[in-house]
């Protein structure tokens, strides 16, 4: 049986005798003194996320292979460059990652498949950002029969498995981005409206919400201007952790073959093709298999790290 | 209770009309019909007849009601490329399959991902806290088929082949594929449970560190309850509570990674026989089958957040799950 240490309770001393007890002497400029630097909410969050090791270590490896899938394809163009005198070849000097089936770089195609893979995350989540707080921000904010019939048809769309919608949409339509990107779109926003609408409800009940409605403000001007920038924090939370579940989902289609189709690259794709060749030239998978699950890894590692810096009571 | 269990009920019989009227309209939009891709020398007479068959030169609007009464007698359609082979039995024998491989990962994926999550919060921040960590996060960033590829080599290949030159056997104790007996098993069960492993462990870490600061368990252990009582009685049966509702979520992220971890595996289970169906092209077995995983997932979720209603009293009075401290942490 484990063992927990006991609650530690200070022994119970003697209450001091009075005659020891003498008042402070009212200092009442040591009682305006500020000690701590004050900060905003927003100071506050920063200086929390950095200094969270793990969290910073996901962002810069974010910012990273971000520059890698902007510059990488623009110095190393020929991703679609056949030779079919050098396939399969393992790593070498002239071929870092190696070459694919038909004699294609590897390391080449990694920063194409980069570059597509994170722009499918980032496209269509920023898409989903845009729709979830437009329907969650009227759906909470205009409240009474039109709220619970926005809530009822996003209660449906939850229940919808993602993965089913992804399947059958790449079946119907042709494959590729704008297809992939379309059905991360049709229901990938409902979640974030929710919880969009949730965070928009309580915020309303607040005074100064109370004091800007008297003071004559709009409607569209109390939402823009009181209640959206302080859902900002768990959107943001929500927008970095859903940027991997596209990523993934692209990679999980293309491993099954839909998705991206050749001779674009995308790691889901490259995976692909690696797993085709199992278990000869491996370096085939585990290039693009590393990569991912390290931009996973650091999506994840900096969403934590954010939710923590952004919810004042989880701070020190 | 009743009005909620009601309510969820309604809404998952609309989701899955949604679902199958969005599977039918989305089949009429595949220019062509099955027999009649636009590229095939068929005679049109025989074209015909062969369309009039299937019910396709009917009105849409009759086509559509036919396919709901067809779909209520349990009759799925017949699958293109398996000739002569129909939906629904294809799904009556791949399903148990798949059914075996799912309550396999779940029972482990529940035990092990309890197991860890506890172990961590008893000793949090100590090297078993640490390593569950570790655990959840492989499990959170690597996909299945990464792990299941890497099990496959080091476990499959490497591990065999040096069973075979150290023992001179050709005994396999983790065999690359199929489905026979237990030790086929195991690796499958294992990729497909690790998703699970990983968001249970989280979830049951945070929900038990919660509870052993509540104030409850201090009196417990101040009145001088055994460790043994406080901690199953008082922490870890009420910081069950909210990692059961993930439980009903699981299916859905079961039958996706039983797509990955079937094919990976060779396992002739439903899974398999969707992705084949949507890499060959077989529309009225993906839209089958698909129709088949939406019922199935909204129907296990739905019992589960029943069951869950019934184990937490407090969601009747408030009419809402409880979904803050999940989605926090």
């Amino acid at each position: 049986m484990t063992t927990i240490p006991m609650p530690s309770v200070s022994p119970p001393e003697g209450t001091p005798p009075v005659k020891d007890f003498t008042p402070v002497p009212k200092d009442l400029q040591a009682s305006q003194r500020i000690n701590r630097i004050s900060l905003t909410y927003w100071q506050g969050a920063v200086m929390t996320l950095r200094r969270n090791r793990a969290a910073m270590g996901g962002l810069a490896f974010i910012i990273l292979v971000v520059l890698v899938g902007i510059i990488g394809p623009i110095l190393w163009p020929a991703y679609q460059k056949t030779n079919l005198l050098a396939t399969l070849q393992a790593p070498s000097g002239k071929h870092w990652l190696g070459t694919d089936l038909l004699g294609r770089d590897t390391f080449t195609r990694l920063l194409w498949g980069t570059r597509t893979s994170l722009m499918i995350g980032f496209v269509a989540e920023t898409i989903n950002l845009l729709i979830g707080i437009l329907y969650g921000g009227i759906s909470g904010y205009v409240g009474g029969k039109t709220d619970v019939v926005m809530m009822r048809i996003i209660d449906v769309i939850v229940s919808i498995p993602q993965m089913i919608i992804l399947i059958l949409l790449q079946t119907v339509m042709s494959n590729g981005i704008g297809t992939l990107i379309f059905s991360l779109c049709v229901t990938g926003w409902a979640g974030l409206a929710r919880m969009v609408r949730g965070q928009v409800m309580a915020l309303r009940e607040n005074e100064y919400v109370s004091a800007a409605r008297v003071l004559g403000a709009s409607r569209g001007e109390i939402l823009r201007r009181h209640l959206l920038p302080n859902t900002v924090g768990p959107i943001l939370v929500n927008y970095t952790m859903s940027i991997p579940g596209a990523i993934g989902a692209e990679a999980f289609l293309s491993y099954i073959g839909l998705g991206i189709p050749v001779p674009a690259a995308s790691w889901g794709n490259m995976l692909q093709e690696g797993a085709n060749q199992f278990p000869g030239s491996l370096w085939l998978f585990f290039s693009p298999a590393i990569l991912f699950a390290l931009t996973i890894l650091a999506f994840n590692l900096f969403g934590d790290g954010l939710r923590d810096a952004l919810d004042p009571k989880m701070r020190k | 209770m009743k009005k909620y269990i009601l309510g969820r009920v309604v809404i998952a019989l609309v989701t899955v009309f949604v679902v199958i009227t969005l599977t039918f309209i989305l089949m009429r939009l595949i220019p062509g019909t099955p027999f009649n891709t636009g590229n095939t020398n068929m005679d049109p007479e025989a074209l015909a007849q062969l369309e009039a068959n299937y019910g396709l030169d009917k009105p849409i609007l009759q086509q559509y009601w036919i396919y709901l009464s067809n779909l209520l007698h349990g009759n799925f359609g017949t699958s293109i490329t398996y000739t002569n082979r129909s939906v629904t039995e294809i799904i009556l024998r791949a399903f148990p399959v798949s059914l075996d491989l799912g309550i396999r990962a779940m029972i482990f994926g529940i035990a092990a991902g309890l197991l860890l999550g506890i172990e961590a919060a008893l000793h949090h921040n100590k090297f078993i806290d640490r390593f569950s960590t570790l655990v959840a996060i492989i499990g959170i960033s690597v996909p299945s088929f990464v792990l299941g590829t890497l099990l496959q080599l080091v476990l499959g290949l490497w591990f065999s082949g040096w069973i075979k030159e150290v023992f001179h056997t050709d005994f396999q104790l983790f065999p690359l594929a199929r489905w026979e007996s237990f030790r086929y098993t195991i690796l499958p069960s294992f990729v497909l449970a690790m998703g699970s492993i990983a968001s249970i462990t989280r979830m049951m870490r945070s929900s038990m560190l919660d509870v052993i600061s509540q104030d409850y368990v201090k009196t417990a252990r101040s009145k001088g309850l055994s460790e043994r009582a406080v901690v199953w009685r008082h922490e870890i049966r009420n910081a069950l509570l909210p990692v059961v509702t993930i439980i009903g979520r699981m299916v859905g992220g079961l039958c996706t990674g039983s797509f990955v971890v079937e094919n990976l595996f060779a396992i002739p289970g439903l899974g398999k026989y969707y992705v084949n169906s949507v890499t060959a092209r077989d529309y009225t077995l993906t839209m089958g089958l698909t129709i088949f995983y939406a019922i199935f997932i909204v129907a296990s979720t739905l019992l589960v957040d029943i069951a869950y209603c019934f184990v937490d009293p407090r969601i009747s009075l408030t009419g809402k799950r409880r979904n803050r401290r999940e989605e926090k942490r």
